[in-house]
């Protein structure tokens, strides 16, 4: 598959800048291979993003969610594999009701929904991955940031 | 095993990929620093020469080390390496893999000041989970050297004959009184347009003649207990109600043809007939008078949205068989579509087409009438290519309907959205989401007799790789590439009995077990596929999977963005899951 | 008048032994306390107010008394979703209760925010309607407001906060003997206020396909945070996207626990790899 143009100019205009702290937790099946490919393809993405590998994306806690943020997270991102593609037995879309629930209190307490991203793919669409990685990133970018302003005091509550 | 808690660290520059971004100076002085950090080596690359080797002689001469390998990742070399490093007689959890190339060197080469940083941070990540790992402690389970086969059809038949083989001790259990299931009941078996006696009297002959096969007609399965190695099943039919042990059970119960009822004036109108009855017609002589065959009767619709496959198949055979038997009869066949695929049933088609079978495409919003008074007079259908409408005179109308599953509430398997039984997925055609039971033929979904003795062999094969040995690893049923985080397990200590964790399970493989503190969920290791889904609905951390425990996980995350090393918290592994 | 009633029911099942015992409100020289009144003539102190949600000491009563003991509990309709809630999690067993309903004024509806003022059977008081969460000044301000206004709100809130405990030890259907609230990794010692996230939203989170909105833990607070508000929206998901109310089904599991996404009346769109960053409007009370 081509790199489309879309994806061209995003890379040129996210090239150079750090990108913003986001923690992907990625199943080590479909998705955990695309972003693999990714980096196969050596596609260039925004740097501030940490990935953590688990079995299946059910096996995230949402109070992992919570304190990937309090401990400095401006974005979370969950990845997992197609719905219907799950080897263990639809697990992602239990994972994908819990993901919404923990979006439900994000946003509540003004914190929104739109910092946890959930989302499915395969292990063949590295180029899905970078480009939601680049898109991800500008839309944490363009809201306002979270952490306080003193440099030492960065935890989000307290 | 007590591991120090330190690790060492390897960085591997993979000669230039990695470091010719990552700056390994800079990323050896911020490790130094960690607290956590015994040494800190960079290697040209792991995977070549005698690095690996040299690796395993260190780690083989001090066994409370543990190192974390920084490079390529787990999918490039690092499972690779782990394994070389297992063959070596390392303890492969003792090693962890982390990536800096795919995952870094290789996505950020524009930016190697943030590349570096990261790095650091991906190694931090890494240091902390390999702290904080727990492995699962192995579980092996003695296999019962024997197989159950429910059915006895082509799909059964050929599983039973296979292991038979092998001389594997097979119970083949039919509910009806005799054997071959659907083989009864055909005339001929297309492509080829063979014999069903060609099919079916070879495997009844091996399967009387084979010793260690076990024949149980008029039984039934009345429940299915315990798990891979050691099921337990009840059986019931003339000879009583019998108990049996099991290593293995292959599911190839098969599919029952629709009755085409209220359709098409079947069952008001002599003539018109069902493809089983077709079949049966065919059985008996050959057929005369022209004939018209009316496809995707009673299915692709609201209550079957799908495809039954063998139905065009068979009446293209029986098509051409009437044309074959005597050429003026007219014979056409009223279809959606005609689904033949593969290099056969193409053939099966042209020979059709060759035959002088006529073919006319209708649109399911407008589908055929039949007409007649008290018998078949013919047939108005609108041919959705001409445009046409058209009457085809003819004596006799056969519907071709699907096969749909049976239902059998003894079998614990999950069924799709149709009710058929759904595979692991589609690597993996004949196992379920339950190990060691296998499920072939039909009662998978709707397969013509070559299809369904091919799945049979399969699921012999694979039933055959669990009951040859005496002994099998559980993390062996969990699946390919490798188990990383093998099998979730409940502390007896926390656990409340609330039962999340049994209700979230996706295998059923947690269950509450009454104990004298309360009631307690357990874990059983054999059927437990590692995913996790235990571990993030249980409140308060009870269910875990040992190699990434809920604290491990909030560990790795302050690693992520520290920016630094941070304080080692080892102490957090005292009250994980395993050692409960 | 209802209290007459209550207490006549409970003199009844005394009497009849129905139960041996009947949980409720006692007043006296000491003040108001739950009692577990065990004579027909100690219920002449049984009183109904102030709200005390009674589904924790339930459990609490039923844990040390022998199998055969069957308790009465003088219920509202909060305490009846709780105990229905804590009897799916294997703390009670139900079938050894015996529930007074009692429905609640109109006024302590409004109190309490509640939309359900009622248990599943009245045997005492009449059913009022539930509050009108539009005319809720609080809910405007911490629920209705703009993003960043609202995260303030909270921050500022949750900055008052003196680790008490008080909303986890309150709330009916939090009932963990170990609690990850007192670890370290997500409550760091000697922090006070505590972390907003893994403190209090990790509580919310825990507590989010169980809470029945009974708002103890808000009544509990003694810095005044309005807990209660943090589970309306997740509630309100529940009820759109699978129709699903805590407390109101006694067979039927959290829909978080199963993983079918098509449960009955299911509202969540589930986004494609590329579609998810669509960014869709939110409406948290509705």
């Amino acid at each position: 598959m081509k790199a489309c143009t879309t994806e061209k100019t995003l890379q040129e205009r996210t090239r150079g800048t750090a990108g913003p702290k986001i923690l992907v937790f990625s199943c080590r099946w479909c998705s955990g291979i695309g972003a693999d490919d990714a980096g196969r393809k050596r596609l260039s993405m925004p740097t501030g993003f940490r990935c953590v590998e688990v079995e299946c994306i059910a096996s995230i806690d949402p109070d992992i969610i919570l304190k990937a943020f309090s401990e400095g997270a401006e974005g979370v991102a969950v990845f997992g594999c197609h719905l219907g593609g799950c080897r263990y037995n639809r697990a992602n879309h239990a994972a994908a009701k819990r993901m919404a629930m923990a979006a439900t209190l994000l946003e509540t307490v003004g914190i929104g929904a739109g910092r946890l991203l959930t989302s499915f793919g395969t292990a063949h669409e590295g180029y899905q991955f970078a480009e939601l990685m680049r898109r991800f990133s500008q839309r944490i970018e363009t809201l306002p940031t979270l952490t306080r302003k003193e440099a030492r005091d960065w935890r989000l509550g307290g | 095993m007590t591991f120090v808690d330190t690790v060492a660290c390897l960085l591997c520059r993979c000669h230039g990929e990695i470091d010719d971004v990552v700056d390994f100076d800079r990323l050896q002085l911020q490790l130094a620093d960690d607290g956590r950090v015994d040494s800190v080596e960079v290697c040209d690359a792991l995977c070549l020469g005698d690095s690996l080797a040299n690796l395993a002689r260190k780690m083989g001469a001090d066994n409370g080390s543990r190192t974390l390998i920084a490079g390529c990742s787990a999918l490039a070399r690092g499972d690779e390496l782990v394994d070389r490093l297992t063959a070596h007689g390392i303890d492969p959890g003792r090693v962890k893999i982390t990536d800096i190339r795919e995952g870094c060197a290789w996505i950020h080469a524009d930016q190697p000041k943030e590349a570096t940083s990261k790095a650091a941070d991906l190694v931090r990540m890494g240091i902390t989970a390999l702290l904080h790992r727990q492995t699962s402690p192995e579980v092996e389970i003695e296999i019962c050297p024997r197989v159950l086969v429910i059915g006895s059809g082509p799909a059964g038949m050929a599983a039973a004959v296979a292991l038979g083989s092998y001389g594997v001790s097979v119970v083949l259990v039919e509910s009806t009184g005799k054997l071959g299931g659907m083989l009864n009941y055909l005339s001929r078996v297309a492509p080829g347009d063979r014999t069903t006696e060609e099919i079916q009297e070879p495997l009844v002959e091996a399967i009387r003649k084979v010793p260690n096969i076990q024949v149980h007609l008029g039984t039934r399965v009345d429940k299915i207990e315990g798990s891979a190695g050691n099921f337990e099943v009840f059986l019931s039919g003339k000879n009583g109600e019998t108990r049996l042990e099991t290593g293995a059970i292959i599911v190839a119960t098969g599919a029952k043809p629709v009755l085409p009822r209220g359709m098409y004036r079947y069952g008001e109108l002599a003539g018109v007939i069902s493809g089983m009855e077709m079949e049966k017609i065919f059985k008996d002589g050959m057929p005369a008078g022209d004939t018209v065959f009316i496809q995707c009767v009673a299915v692709r619709n609201q209550a079957r949205p799908y495809c039954s496959a063998v139905c065009c198949p068979a009446s293209l055979k029986n098509a051409i068989r009437l044309k074959e038997s005597n050429n003026k009869v007219d014979v056409t066949i009223l279809h959606r579509d005609v689904m033949s695929p593969g290099r056969h049933l193409e053939e099966l088609y042209r020979c059709a087409t060759a035959a002088g079978v006529g073919f006319i495409r209708f649109d399911p919003d407008d589908p055929p009438r039949v007409e007649g008074n008290d018998k078949v007079a013919g047939v108005r259908v609108a041919d959705a290519l001409s445009g046409q409408k058209r009457l085809i005179e003819a004596e006799r109308v056969v519907l071709a309907t699907p096969l749909e599953p049976r239902e059998n509430s003894a079998i614990p398997l999950s069924a799709d959205n149709h009710g058929f039984y759904t595979v692991q997925s589609f690597l993996h055609t004949v196992e379920t989401t339950v190990p060691g039971l296998f499920v072939c033929g039909s009662a998978r979904w709707p397969v013509m007799v070559d299809g369904a003795l091919t799945q049979g062999r399969a699921a012999a094969a694979k039933a055959l790789d669990l009951v040859s040995r005496p002994k099998y690893r559980a993390s062996g049923l969990i699946g390919f590439q490798g188990t990383r985080f093998a099998c979730a397990q409940v502390s007896q200590k926390t656990c409340t009995g609330c039962g999340n964790c049994v209700a979230a399970c996706p295998f059923d493989a947690c269950h509450l077990e009454k104990t004298k503190e309360g009631l307690r969920a357990v874990v059983n290791p054999v059927c437990c596929m590692g995913c996790g889904s235990c571990a993030a609905v249980c409140p308060n951390q009870s269910a875990a999977l040992p190699e990434m425990a809920s604290i491990s996980m909030a560990r790795i995350v302050e690693n992520a963005f520290a920016g630094r090393p941070l304080r080692c918290r080892c102490a957090d592994t005292q009250g994980s899951a395993a050692n409960q | 008048m209802t209290l007459d009633t209550v207490r006549k029911i409970a003199r009844d099942l005394l009497e009849r032994n129905t139960v041996k015992g009947v949980l409720g409100l006692a007043a006296d020289d000491a003040g108001v306390m739950p009692r577990v009144f065990d004579t027909p003539n100690a219920v002449a102190v049984l009183v109904l107010e102030p709200k005390w949600v009674l589904a924790k000491i339930t459990m609490t009563v039923m844990a040390r008394e022998p199998d055969d003991y069957r308790l009465a509990v003088v219920c509202r309709g909060c305490d009846e979703r709780a105990l229905i809630e804590l009897g799916k999690r294997n703390r009670i067993d139900p079938g050894r209760l015996h529930l007074i309903g009692v429905a609640c004024s109109e006024a302590q509806a409004k109190q309490c925010l509640c939309q359900r003022p009622w248990p599943s059977r009245v045997d005492a008081g009449e059913k009022a309607v539930g509050a009108d969460l539009s005319q809720s000044e609080t809910i405007r301000q911490y629920l209705g407001a703009d993003r960043p206004v609202r995260l303030e709100r909270w921050r500022e809130a949750f900055s008052r906060c003196i680790k008490c405990y008080g909303c986890r030890n309150a709330c009916p259907v939090c009932a963990c003997d170990t609690c990850k609230l007192e670890q370290d990794v997500w409550a760091k010692q000697g922090e006070i206020a505590p972390d907003m996230l893994t403190f209090h939203l990790m509580r919310s989170m825990h507590v989010a396909d169980a809470c029945v909105a009974c708002g103890a833990c808000q009544d509990a607070c003694p810095v005044g945070i309005p807990l209660l508000l943090l589970q309306l929206p997740m509630r309100n998901v529940l009820r759109r996207s699978y129709n699903y109310e805590a407390g109101t089904e006694t067979e039927r599991l959290s829909p978080l626990l199963s993983n079918y996404i098509d449960e009955p009346s299911h509202g969540i769109s589930i986004p494609n790899w590329t579609d998810s960053l669509e960014e869709k409007p939110w409406d948290l009370i509705s």
